[in-house]
């Protein structure tokens, strides 16, 4: 059985860090962490021990900070980026800004990979890692996105 | 919090960071990371920056929460009754005082218990178990910093109040509930809480690290140091 006290001294920091990030408030990634970890030692079977303990809190993290983004209210950032999206370029740090406004919005699996690509800066490697699956089916998602952004912006 | 960055071709990524730290690369690939971090000074100093997140995560210790919505509600305190009368948990001299006593005036600490649905006033020596909620109430005529720190059975050190390292203001009155709740962890044993009352807001670390090393804590500048045990037991 996975020891979950000992993960979280030793690696709590990296489900902070990346909550800090996704969420962009430190209060509200504090509390993730305890809700987070709270979650995994009510169920400790979730980790099946398929991909590296770090791998496994990346997924759980990005999961757990979408999911509280969507029940955000903050619906009036959301009409703000679809403004800002109308006049987007492909640089990346514009889609960086962008996603990380339209994360609430977007279908689980296209937000997750927005978040692993513009948020963690992950290569489509590290996605497949992440994500147990092709590089192909990376590079698809991450087309799907795009495409959801823009037609939001329309 | 860490700062944004924009990683260049060929550089690491934050998992592979994480995952050097951990131990978890396996042979070749961790070789290859360790050559191209001693080639490359931007990964160099990230890789420095989240060792040192790493290591002042560590250092905090902020105590796990098993039950992370119970920390964030309130324990209906006023629901059990407002009693200003009844005796507090522990009493600050400006050492350690005999659990339970009394001085007029003094400031000091209350203690209440949350177990299923019931709520209670804690004393020294309570019972509590793994799974139990505890909040504290403060009483003092005047203002001050406070922090409330644990010592438990298997010595890890944790802070409960604050949420963070600096002793944080309170304010005067009687009973005056402290944030949130502590919702205690599977280690068993006598767990003794420190309460420092200071005059200005003190670094909780080297208070952390002295009571790590010590084991007890009798005093700190500019603090009245107070110290209650409750006896931690496994849930059967």
């Amino acid at each position: 059985m996975v020891d979950l006290e000992r993960i979280y001294r030793e690696q709590g920091h990296i489900v902070l860090r990346r909550a800090c990030r996704i969420l962009g408030d430190e209060d509200e990634a504090r509390e993730s962490l305890q809700e987070i970890f709270a979650g995994l030692l009510a169920r400790p079977a979730q980790f099946d021990g398929k991909s590296s303990v770090t791998t496994w809190l990346y997924s759980v993290t990005t999961h757990f900070c979408l999911n509280r983004l969507r029940s955000r209210r903050r619906r009036a950032r959301l009409a703000e980026a679809f403004a800002a999206l109308s006049s987007e370029s492909d640089q990346p740090s514009d889609l960086l800004v962008t996603a990380r406004q339209l994360l609430a919005a977007l279908p689980a699996d296209l937000a997750a990979v927005a978040v692993y690509c513009w948020i963690d800066e992950m290569t489509h490697d590290e996605i497949a890692e992440v994500l147990h699956c092709s590089r192909r089916q990376v590079g698809y998602l991450l087309e799907r996105c795009r495409d959801q952004l823009r037609r939001r912006a329309a | 919090m860490m700062p944004a960055r924009t990683r260049a071709a060929g550089c690491l990524g934050d998992l592979r960071f994480d995952q050097l730290l951990a131990g978890e690369l396996d042979g070749d690939t961790r070789v290859a990371a360790e050559h191209h971090i001693e080639g490359c000074a931007a990964c160099r100093q990230l890789l420095a920056a989240l060792q040192r997140d790493r290591d002042s995560f560590r250092a905090r210790r902020p105590p796990l929460v098993r039950r992370g919505r119970i920390a964030r509600r309130r324990l209906t305190v006023a629901a059990v009754g407002c009693l200003a009368a009844a005796a507090l948990l522990l009493v600050l001299r400006g050492g350690f005082d005999r659990p339970g006593a009394r001085v007029k005036g003094g400031p000091g600490l209350g203690l209440w218990v949350k177990r299923n649905d019931q709520v209670w006033r804690g004393a020294a020596r309570e019972v509590v178990y793994p799974g139990d909620a505890l909040r504290f109430t403060f009483t003092s005529r005047e203002s001050g910093y406070l922090a409330v720190v644990s010592r438990d059975g298997g010595g890890q050190v944790n802070i409960y109040h604050p949420d963070g390292t600096i002793a944080a203001p309170i304010a005067a009155g009687n009973e005056v509930p402290l944030p949130g709740s502590i919702v205690l962890d599977q280690v068993v044993g006598p767990e003794t809480l420190y309460v420092l009352f200071c005059s200005r807001p003190i670094s909780l670390e080297p208070v952390q690290r002295a009571l790590a090393e010590r084991g007890h804590l009798a005093d700190w500048d500019d603090c009245k140091v107070g110290a209650v045990m409750l006896d931690k037991r496994e849930d059967k």
